[in-house]
C-alpha cells in the first residue's frame, strides 16, 4: 500500500493542529514540578495560556509510541529501522537510542568502555574536523545507525567528533498548549484510621494534601514537520518518503494512544486540522502502518542502513 | 524597498540576546538583523540546492540586506517563560526557557526602505523564506514571505529616543540590535585586525583560534559558530555591529499572569442615587438640580478618565445626529413633600466600563452658591431594576406630565404642540400616542401647580427656546410603553418628564 506524497513535494512544512479535550470531565493536570507549579503565561490578547506539554516532552512521547518495550523492539510497523541497543554486562537489554533522551549522543552509547559506535562515527565523520560540516553526510551516517534521530534532532556534543559541531535540527516538533485556563483547586486527606497522628515521614498518620488542576475551553496539540529540511538532507526520494511517513506515524500514534500524559491528564482528539498545506489530508494510522514496511525495505535496498540493523554496544564504565 | 513578513504559527518566539545567559530569561526582541541573516545562511546551507543558488548570489543578497538597517513593525508580544529541570542524573539544574508569546495570526514586519534586489536575488530570497523553518531557537516556528507592497508604519527603527515635544514624555524604549557589517566594512576591519594581530605577541594556539574567527570571506565570518567566537574571546561577533534601535514602550510586555481576569459586568443603562443635603431642592427647580448633577458627572469623568476621554454618551457632545437622544438623561425625583431626594441617570445606549467608574466615584453635587448635596449610589443596572422605586421607568398605557413640557420647535399652522409631541415619538422610533390631552394644572403633592410655577430655563446662555411657558399633557397609548418618557426642550435635564397614571387615579 502506498501513500501519495506528491502534494507535499513543494511544501516547505506540514503544520497540524489537533484540538484536544479531557477524556473524562473537564479538568486536566498540566506538566509541572512540585516547587514550580504549572507553566502559566499570558497571551498577547490577555488570555491566560498554559503549557500542557513541552516540545522536548512531546519528542519523547513520539518516540515512546514507536517502541514495544516488553519485546524490546520497534512496534510491528517500524520493524527493520536501524537503531543502537545497549546491553549490560550480563547481556540483558539496558537501553537503546529510541528510549534515550539524547539518542545517538547518549552517554550509554558513546561514553562507555565499548567504543564501537564512537569509533565508527569518528571514522565515518573524520574529514569534518576542519571546515564546514557536511550536513548531508552527517545525515547519511545518522540514518545508517539511528534513523529516528533524523526526525528529532541530534547534537553530538563531543569535541573528538568535529569539535562538537555536529548538529541536526529537529524536523518534527510539537507542543500542547491550553488557552484561557482557569485553576481548579482541590485537596483531600490521606487517612490513617489506625493511628491518625503517626509519623507522616514514615508513611503513617493523616496527611492533608492539595492539588491544582486546570480547565480550559481550548487545548491544542501543534505539530510541525520541516519538509524542506527532510529534502535538504539530500538522501533521495525513498528516504524522504520514509521520513515523512515515519513522522506522520508518530503523530497519529501519539494522538491515538499516547495522550495519557499524566495520571490526571488523559486527553482525546476532538478535531484534527492540517493547516499547511491546506487541503491535504493526514493518512490514517493503519494506512501508514501498511505503507511503512515497504518504505523501509526500499531504503534498505539502497544500502543506506547498517547491517545488521541493530548495532549493539555493551555498557561498562570507562 | 523590500518588506518581509514573519509570522509564528506556534505563537512563540524563543531567542536569547547576544551576550546574555539563557537563564537570565531575556528575549531578543525584535529578532536582530544578525540573527535573521544567520537564519537565512543556515537555511541556504541546509536546505537549498547550491548549484541552483550559488554562494556568490547568497553573498550579494545578504550584503545588500546588510547595507541598510531594517525597520520593524512589531506585533503585540508578551514576555513569558517556563521552567524545567535538566534530567541530569547527578545534578538537576533548573533551566529558564524565556520566549515572547505572539498571536500566530499577527505578522512581524521587517522593512528595508531603500533596498532594491535584482531578479536572481529576489528568487533566492523567496526560496530561502519559503524554506526557513525557525528563527531563534528551534521552538520558534516561523513562516516568512516577501511582501510585494507594504504601506504600514514601522514602530521600531534605528535612532535616538523619541520624546513627545508637548508633554516631554518618552515615547520609545532603546534596544541594541546586532547587525552584520557590510562586506566592505568587514574587509577593512579584518585587514586592520590581521595587521594588529601581527604586532601582538600571542601564543600560537591563541593566535590560531582568533585567526579562525577572522576569515577573509564575509559570509564565513557572519556564519561563524558562536562557540568558536566565544572560544576566541570575542565579547561580540567581529563581523557584527551594535545599532541602537527604538521600540515602543512595552513592546515586550512583562507577563501579567497573576492578574485576576476582570469579571464581565452585567449590561446596564440606568443608575440611581439617593440625595442628602439641607435643604434639598424643590421639584419646581428640577432643571437646576439636573444641571448641577450633570456638571458634577462631567467633573468626575474629567478627573477619572481624562479631559479628552469623557464619553460622548455622558456629555451628549460629539454624537451623530441620528443618535441625539441615546445619551444620558439626568432625571431628579421628588419625595412626597416635593423635595428632590433621588436622581436617576438613564443612558439609553448603555453604560460601559468607563461610565461605571465615573458613576462609582461620584459622591457630591455642588450648587453655585456653596450648597452641597451628598450622593449615595444605590444601584447600577437595567431600568427594570428600578420599577419599584421609580415609577418613571415602569410600563403603562397612560402617562401624564410631572414637569412642564416645552415644545422644541416653533409652532406653525398644522404644527401645534400635539403634532410636535407626535413628531418626537416618531423621531425616537417609539409608538405614537393615540390621544393627547392638555392638562391646565397638575397636583403632584396635593398642591395645584401650573407650568409657570416651575423653573423652565437652562442656565446655559444662548439656547434657542421656542417655548418659554410650558404646558402639561396626558398621553394615552394603544399598548403600554416603558419609561422614562422625557420630551421637548430640556428633556435631558428633567423637563418634559412624564409619569404613569394608574387605572384608579
Amino acid at each position: 500500500m502506498s501513500i501519495d506524497f506528491s502534494a507535499l513535494h513543494a511544501a516547505p512544512r506540514l503544520l497540524i493542529d489537533a484540538e484536544l479535550q479531557p477524556l473524562q470531565g473537564a479538568r486536566f493536570q498540566p506538566t509541572g514540578f512540585p516547587d514550580l507549579g504549572a507553566a502559566v503565561y499570558d497571551g498577547p490578547n490577555g488570555n491566560r495560556l498554559l503549557l500542557v506539554e513541552s516540545a522536548q516532552s512531546m519528542a519523547n512521547r513520539m518516540e515512546t509510541v514507536c517502541w514495544d518495550a516488553p519485546n524490546d523492539d520497534w512496534v510491528d510497523a517500524l520493524k527493520g529501522l536501524p537503531l543502537i541497543k545497549v546491553i549490560d554486562n550480563q547481556g540483558k537489554p539496558l537501553t537503546n537510542t529510541v528510549q534515550e533522551a539524547h539518542r545517538l549522543n547518549s552517554a550509554y552509547v558513546l561514553e562507555g568502555k565499548d567504543q564501537t559506535v564512537f569509533d565508527k562515527l569518528k571514522a565515518e565523520l573524520a574529514d569534518m574536523d576542519e571546515g564546514a560540516v557536511d550536513l548531508k553526510k552527517l545525515a547519511a551516517v545518522v540514518l545508517r545507525y539511528d534513523a529516528n534521530a533524523l526526525l528529532h534532532g541530534l547534537f553530538l556534543a563531543k569535541k573528538e567528533l568535529a569539535g562538537g559541531r555536529l548538529r541536526l535540527p529537529r524536523v518534527v516538533s510539537s507542543f500542547i498548549e491550553a488557552e484561557d485556563v482557569n485553576l481548579a483547586q482541590s485537596g483531600g486527606v490521606k487517612n490513617d484510621h489506625v493511628n491518625p497522628s503517626g509519623d507522616t515521614a514514615k508513611g503513617f498518620g493523616n496527611v492533608p494534601y492539595s492539588r491544582s488542576d486546570y480547565t480550559a475551553p481550548k487545548i491544542t496539540a501543534y505539530f510541525n514537520i520541516d519538509l524542506a529540511q527532510i529534502r535538504g538532507f539530500g538522501l533521495g526520494n525513498a528516504v524522504e518518503q520514509l521520513l515523512i511517513a515515519l513522522a506522520l506515524y508518530k503523530i497519529r500514534a501519539v494522538l491515538d494512544f499516547g495522550l495519557r500524559l499524566r495520571t490526571a491528564c488523559d486527553l482525546d482528539v476532538k478535531k484534527l486540522t492540517v493547516t499547511r498545506p491546506t487541503g491535504w489530508e493526514l493518512p490514517e494510522r493503519n494506512t501508514l502502518e501498511a505503507a511503512i514496511p515497504g518504505l523501509i525495505a526500499a531504503v534498505a535496498a539502497e544500502g543506506r542502513f547498517a547491517e545488521p540493523r541493530v548495532t549493539q554496544v555493551s555498557w561498562g564504565k570507562k | 524597498m523590500l518588506t518581509l513578513s514573519l509570522s509564528f504559527p506556534g505563537g512563540r518566539y524563543h531567542a536569547t540576546p547576544w551576550g546574555r545567559h539563557v537563564n537570565e530569561a531575556d528575549v531578543a526582541w525584535p529578532p536582530d538583523p544578525w540573527r535573521l541573516t544567520r537564519a537565512l545562511i543556515a537555511t541556504w546551507y541546509r536546505k537549498l540546492d547550491h548549484q541552483l543558488y550559488p554562494e556568490t548570489l547568497l553573498t550579494s543578497l545578504l550584503g545588500l540586506l546588510a547595507a541598510e538597517p531594517p525597520h520593524y513593525r512589531l506585533p503585540t508580544a508578551v514576555h513569558s517563560h517556563t521552567r524545567h529541570y535538566m534530567p541530569n542524573r547527578q545534578k538537576s539544574t533548573l533551566i529558564f526557557d524565556a520566549f515572547a508569546r505572539i498571536d500566530p495570526t499577527e505578522a512581524l514586519i521587517v522593512h528595508w526602505p531603500g533596498c532594491q534586489l535584482n531578479d536572481a536575488q529576489t528568487a533566492l530570497l523567496d526560496e530561502l523564506l519559503n524554506c526557513i523553518g525557525y528563527v531563534g531557537r528551534a521552538e520558534s516556528w516561523v513562516e516568512a514571505k516577501r511582501l510585494g507592497d507594504w504601506s504600514g508604519e514601522p514602530n521600531c527603527f534605528p535612532g535616538s529616543t523619541q520624546i513627545d515635544q508637548e508633554t516631554g514624555e518618552i515615547q520609545t524604549e532603546p534596544v541594541h540590535l546586532y547587525a552584520p557589517l557590510t562586506p566592505d566594512a568587514y574587509a577593512n576591519f579584518q585587514q586592520q585586525m590581521q595587521s594588529g594581530l601581527a604586532l601582538r605577541k600571542l601564543k600560537t594556539s591563541e593566535l590560531k583560534s582568533i585567526k579562525k574567527t577572522l576569515p577573509i570571506s564575509w559570509l564565513a565570518a557572519v556564519g561563524l559558530d558562536t562557540a568558536d567566537l566565544q572560544n576566541a574571546g570575542w565579547s561580540a561577533p567581529p563581523a557584527a555591529q551594535k545599532i541602537l534601535y527604538q521600540r515602543p514602550i512595552q513592546a515586550l510586555k512583562s507577563s501579567v499572569a497573576s492578574r485576576a481576569k476582570p469579571k464581565p459586568s452585567p449590561s446596564a443603562d440606568t443608575v440611581r442615587y439617593a440625595v442628602y443635603g439641607k435643604p434639598l431642592m424643590r421639584e419646581l427647580d428640577t432643571i437646576r438640580f439636573a444641571e448641577h448633577v450633570r456638571r458634577a458627572v462631567m467633573g468626575k469623568a474629567k478627573w477619572t478618565l481624562g479631559e479628552t476621554a469623557i464619553p460622548p454618551l455622558l456629555s451628549g457632545h460629539g454624537l451623530n445626529t441620528d443618535n441625539r437622544h441615546c445619551h444620558a438623561f439626568f432625571l431628579p425625583q421628588a419625595d412626597s413633600n416635593g423635595r428632590l431626594d433621588h436622581v436617576l441617570i438613564h443612558v439609553p445606549a448603555g453604560i460601559d466600563g468607563d461610565m461605571r467608574r465615573v458613576f462609582g466615584a461620584l459622591k457630591l453635587v455642588k450648587g453655585f452658591d456653596g450648597q452641597e448635596w451628598r450622593l449615595m449610589l444605590e444601584h447600577i443596572g437595567q431600568r427594570e431594576d428600578f420599577e419599584n422605586v421609580s415609577p418613571i421607568v415602569q410600563s403603562a398605557s397612560v402617562w401624564q406630565s410631572r414637569t412642564p413640557y416645552l415644545h422644541p420647535w416653533h409652532c406653525k399652522k398644522d404644527f401645534d404642540i400635539p403634532a410636535q409631541i407626535r413628531r418626537e415619538f416618531r423621531e425616537r422610533q417609539l409608538a405614537e400616542p393615540t390621544e393627547i390631552r392638555l392638562l391646565p394644572t397638575i397636583k403632584p403633592h396635593g398642591r395645584e401647580l401650573r407650568p409657570i410655577d416651575f423653573q423652565r430655563f437652562r442656565s446655559k446662555r444662548g439656547l434657542a427656546q421656542p417655548d418659554t411657558r410650558g404646558s402639561f399633557w396626558q398621553l394615552i397609548f394603544a399598548e403600554p410603553v416603558t419609561g422614562p418618557l422625557a420630551l421637548g426642550f430640556g428633556c435631558h435635564f428633567g423637563l418634559g418628564l412624564f409619569t404613569p397614571v394608574k387605572a384608579n387615579e
